[in-house]
């Protein structure tokens, strides 16, 4: 199996704090791939694992080894925001930058890390990336509008479509339709499935519903480790786990 | 009862604005009426000459309004450069368990009589200045620019990084606030992009620059109005390169602060500083209305 993302014997701890203990994950290439798990659990830790924006916290330590596109991503001579660069990620909250233009917040990525040589090229991935989060058609007329003017639901696809930008690996989504309404979820979820052809969308989520929908695997967590890991419809109908059964059909605590 | 004592409080807080209104009015009345006689007899003669001669009743303060701008221009660009660099150690770099003890030494150092900068200023910044940096400058050929510094060290330049140095805790203190309240989540957006960590800064920078030339105005106030430290420092001599910064001058505060004492002795002068003063008044006046403005369209 061609897996974009290995994870091998990962301990992570914050603060003295043991986060995640012992993880193992291989993650294949162009597929949704959903974390689930109660919170506390260290999915959400593990996602910021994988793109080092862990480093952004004081008095964390991580052991073990992850290898994303073939990059060692925790060794000593990997620059942080090579990995950043491969890895997008898409936040709990939506988070533009406010003062900035729909169009900027987009090129802001390519424009800084030198990924395209002119105007036009850079108009012609702002574009690509807002169509891929579809939301070309909604701002097409007003990209120099601050990004603050969008609605919930439209500022979480202007970040999908910021990280698309980059054109990662892998795409992190961090619990990214838990501020929505259930309408502006849909349509992410919906963009979501559609992700998977460009890029491996690893998604957290706590929503066990939300994780049968579009995932094609699902993890899930329990305590800093990983109990359960296979396809989405083995998972959900004859789980091997008794936590994990109790989890997705909500009898869990 | 309620409406009463909403009554009290509306009574206490207006009252209190009034005083503060009335006492700008007040303040610039005595400074407009004081400087009448001279303004009659001179007109704006005073603001482009620069003769000070009291024995002559001439009166021209354009060395000392020159000093004043110089010295504050100076200060701000210097203090600038300390602020935000302290600013952003603080900031982001600064780990968590050392914020407390340094903001509290930043604020002490806010807090300290500018008497006391002075006296230091005098006994420690001016000859080391002189000796490290106003003297090898001028030896290399800068002499003509800038001047030569005089044995003490007093001098413009001295009075301005001084000056930089006293209003750099609150400069300083505003920009910190602003960057610590940044949402993490925005510099985790920056960070997942791939920037490094100065280029999350510089945008970071950019996104409160309003913030920044808030404390440039702060600062700007203060420089321009500091008077003892300055006093102590400047060298208060008559200099008509007031651009010259390694040579000692006059801002209009010190000026004032040295020769009002003899003011009484003759006709004019006491008129003449306060001329000064309400000249000063303006000009810090129209550049807060500027730094305010400009702050407004970025």
């Amino acid at each position: 199996m061609d897996s974009v993302v290995q994870i091998r014997d990962l301990w992570v701890s914050i603060g003295g704090r043991s986060i995640l203990r012992g993880v193992n994950l291989e993650i294949p290439r162009n597929v949704v791939f959903a974390i689930m798990g109660p919170s506390g659990s260290g999915k959400s830790t593990l996602l910021r694992s994988l793109n080092r924006i862990l480093d952004l916290y004081e008095g964390v330590s991580v052991k073990g080894q992850i290898l994303i596109d073939g990059v060692d991503v925790y060794n000593s001579k990997t620059d942080p925001s090579e990995v950043r660069r491969l890895v997008g990620m898409v936040f709990q909250i939506p988070n533009p930058i406010p003062n900035m233009s729909i169009y900027d917040n987009v090129a802001l990525g390519p424009r800084i890390n030198k990924l395209v040589r002119s105007r036009w090229e850079l108009d012609n991935l702002v574009r690509w990336a807002l169509e891929k989060a579809y939301l070309w058609d909604e701002v097409k007329d007003r990209l120099h509008l601050p990004a603050s003017k969008l609605s919930g639901g439209q500022q979480q696809r202007l970040c999908i479509a910021r990280a698309l930008a980059m054109k990662p690996k892998v795409l992190l989504m961090d619990e990214p339709t838990s501020n929505l309404d259930p309408v502006a979820s849909a349509k992410i979820e919906e963009l979501i499935v559609e992700l998977k052809r460009d890029v491996t969308v690893v998604l957290v989520t706590h929503n066990s519903f939300q994780a049968s929908r579009v995932s094609d695997y699902v993890a899930f967590m329990y305590d800093g480790q990983i109990l359960e890991v296979g396809p989405t419809g083995q998972i959900f109908t004859r789980p091997k786990n008794k936590l994990t059964e109790k989890y997705i059909t909500g009898r869990f605590g | 009862m309620r409406i009463r004592r909403f009554l009290d409080v509306f009574t206490i807080v207006s009252l209190a604005n009034s005083i503060l209104i009335l006492s700008v009015v007040l303040v610039s009345l005595v400074l407009v009426v004081e400087s009448l006689p001279i303004i009659a007899r001179d007109g704006l003669l005073p603001l482009v000459t620069s003769i000070w001669n009291p024995v002559k009743e001439e009166y021209g303060f354009l060395f000392a309004l020159g000093g004043s701008l110089v010295t504050a221009s100076l200060a701000l660009v210097f203090s600038l450069a300390l602020s935000i660099g302290s600013a952003v150690m603080y900031a982001e770099f600064l780990p968590r368990r050392f914020r407390v003890i340094v903001k509290n030494l930043m604020d002490l150092a806010a807090s300290i009589p500018s008497v006391v900068y002075g006296l230091w200023g005098l006994k420690v910044l001016s000859p080391v200045l002189r000796t490290y940096i106003m003297e090898p400058l001028s030896e290399l050929g800068l002499s003509q620019f800038v001047g030569r510094p005089t044995p003490a060290g007093t001098s413009i330049f001295t009075a301005s990084i001084l000056l930089a140095i006293m209003v750099t805790p609150l400069a300083s203190a505003i920009i910190r606030e602003r960057l610590l309240a940044i949402p993490s989540h925005i510099r985790e957006a920056l960070y997942s992009l791939g920037l490094t960590k100065v280029e999350v800064i510089t945008l970071e920078l950019k996104y409160i620059k309003r913030s920044i030339l808030t404390a440039t105005a702060v600062s700007y106030g203060r420089a321009v109005g500091e008077t003892a430290a300055v006093a102590m420092v400047v060298g208060n001599v008559i200099n008509l390169e007031f651009f010259k910064v390694f040579k000692p001058g006059y801002t209009i505060s010190s000026l004032i602060a040295d020769q009002y004492p003899n003011a009484e002795a003759y006709y004019f002068m006491k008129h003449a500083l306060f001329y000064s003063a309400l000249v000063m008044f303006f000009v810090s006046l129209a550049i807060n209305i500027v730094l305010l403005k400009f702050g407004e369209r970025v």
